[in-house]
């Protein structure tokens, strides 16, 4: 009797709530000398402090999701749009700020996803739309996930520089090029669809397939990339007012004895520019103790040139499409990376919970090389409260 | 590079497939592959490296999604 009676007395139920901040600051700095600015020869000198403030909140059944982010660029080939001869370099901003909202369907393992994104730099607006959803499988084994990017941009420049948020006044060309409009629209739409899958092989190894379904429209040049053809004649950057890109990539991940956790990424793109991409990536993982982890990394790539690509002076004037731009060009590149991550708080539920510090090195086989240097520090808070009886 | 396009789509699928048929693990078995450094997306500091790659790259990256737009033409 008193046995059944404390059978039926029912645990008392909890919900985590947990919140999640995180600053982040990189730092960007870059070197070529191909820049599409002055026509694919020039500096390609450009700086970026960049930091960015993230907020996750989940309360319940719903999560919520707020990014805010400032790049600050100082970059000597945007400078010379209004001046071939190097000079000082232009300083400009690109503003950013995304908010997602998740709900989770606990009895179906299923979680849907909507959000909205925007951001602004002196010659560009965009207005960011997203939803989605995720489901993993009964036995916890699979996880499917699909998301929708609608993505509206707006390339007329004047938004900054003629008082915050001023009416967008027109496209910036180079500046001996301003005598006439080289295009008739000013607008970008982009759309992309992504797709994952993720399936937990054994007890210490687990793979993912990914793949994005992309279409661009409207305006897909850059209206300040210089176009110098072989008669001397000067033009700006043309291209289709469409763009179909696919890419897929398979990722394996593995816990090795010792600590050890590699994670490897195989990645192909194509589109019908006629671009064609190969990625290598691998990150190593190395527990040193349960707080500290080493991260090495390397990543290769290997890229097939646009058909619209030529250097400097090659293009006939009579082509329709044309680019000098480098990063639509062949070329291979290398990324080392190097970096640690340290938990001090790993088993409190309050605090900081993650500080990382990572190093890049990356390499274009056209001269570009460029570092990056990027700190993360990661608070967490989790609080047990009990559920609602339901009446 | 088209032909292992094709390639990857039929290591994937067939993955995907054989993968489909592994047992499911018990709670106390999911210790390595529940580990935080096992998780599929990367940090907000790999997720700025996608983007610089996605930048200065012709290509997209498949499992970086774009966070924002941003002309990316310096």
């Amino acid at each position: 009797m008193l046995f059944s009676k404390a059978q039926k007395k029912e645990a008392p139920a909890f919900r985590v709530n947990e919140t999640e901040v995180e600053l982040l600051y990189n730092h960007y700095i870059q070197d070529g000398d191909n820049s599409a600015v002055t026509g694919g020869e020039g500096t390609e000198r450009l700086i970026v402090y960049g930091p960015t403030f993230n907020y996750k909140k989940e309360f319940g059944k719903n999560g919520l999701d707020f990014q805010f982010g400032v790049d600050v660029i100082s970059s000597a080939s945007t400078d010379n749009i209004d001046n071939i001869m190097s000079s000082a370099s232009r300083v400009d901003t690109r503003t950013y700020s995304n908010l997602h909202y998740t709900e989770h369907f606990e009895k179906n393992k299923l979680s849907i996803n909507i959000g909205l994104g925007a951001s602004i730099e002196s010659d560009y607006f965009s207005i960011g739309k997203y939803i989605g959803a995720s489901k993993v499988s009964k036995n916890d084994m699979q996880t499917y996930s699909a998301q929708l990017q609608i993505f509206n941009d707006d390339l007329r420049w004047g938004r900054l520089d003629g008082g915050f948020l001023a009416s967008p006044q027109f496209l910036i060309y180079p500046v001996e090029l301003r005598f006439q409009e080289w295009y008739d629209e000013y607008e970008r739409d982009s759309y992309n669809l992504n797709l994952g899958f993720t399936q937990v092989v054994d007890q210490r190894n687990s793979i993912g397939v990914f793949g994005i379904l992309s279409l661009q429209k409207g305006l897909l040049a850059t209206p300040f990339h210089r176009i110098f053809f072989s008669d001397d004649t000067e033009a700006v950057e043309q291209f289709p007012n469409k763009r179909h890109k696919m890419a897929l990539s398979l990722k394996w991940n593995k816990f090795t004895g010792g600590g050890i956790i590699f994670k490897n990424t195989l990645g192909t793109y194509i589109d019908d520019f006629g671009i064609l991409g190969l990625t290598l990536d691998h990150e190593t993982a190395i527990k040193l103790s349960p707080k500290w982890t080493l991260l090495p990394s390397f990543r290769f790539y290997v890229q097939k040139e646009s058909k619209y690509f030529e250097p400097l002076g090659v293009h006939s004037p009579n082509e329709t499409y044309y680019t000098s731009d480098y990063d639509l060009s062949s070329f291979r590149s290398t990324r080392f990376g190097l970096g640690w991550r340290h938990w001090p708080a790993a088993r409190k539920n309050k605090g900081l919970h993650i500080f990382s510090l990572q190093y890049f090195l990356y390499h274009r086989s056209d001269g570009l090389t460029a570092h990056t240097v990027s700190t993360s520090f990661n608070f967490k808070t989790k609080r047990a409260r009990a559920r609602k009886k339901k009446q | 590079m088209k032909r292992s396009l094709l390639n990857m789509l039929s290591i994937a699928f067939m993955g995907i497939l054989l993968c489909s048929c592994s047992t499911a693990l018990k709670p106390y078995e999911r210790q390595y592959v529940n580990d935080p450094e096992m998780a599929m997306s990367g940090s907000s500091i790999v997720k700025f490296q996608h983007y610089v790659c996605a930048i200065r790259e012709g290509a997209l990256v498949a499992e970086g999604n774009k966070g924002s737009g941003g002309c990316g033409c310096n």
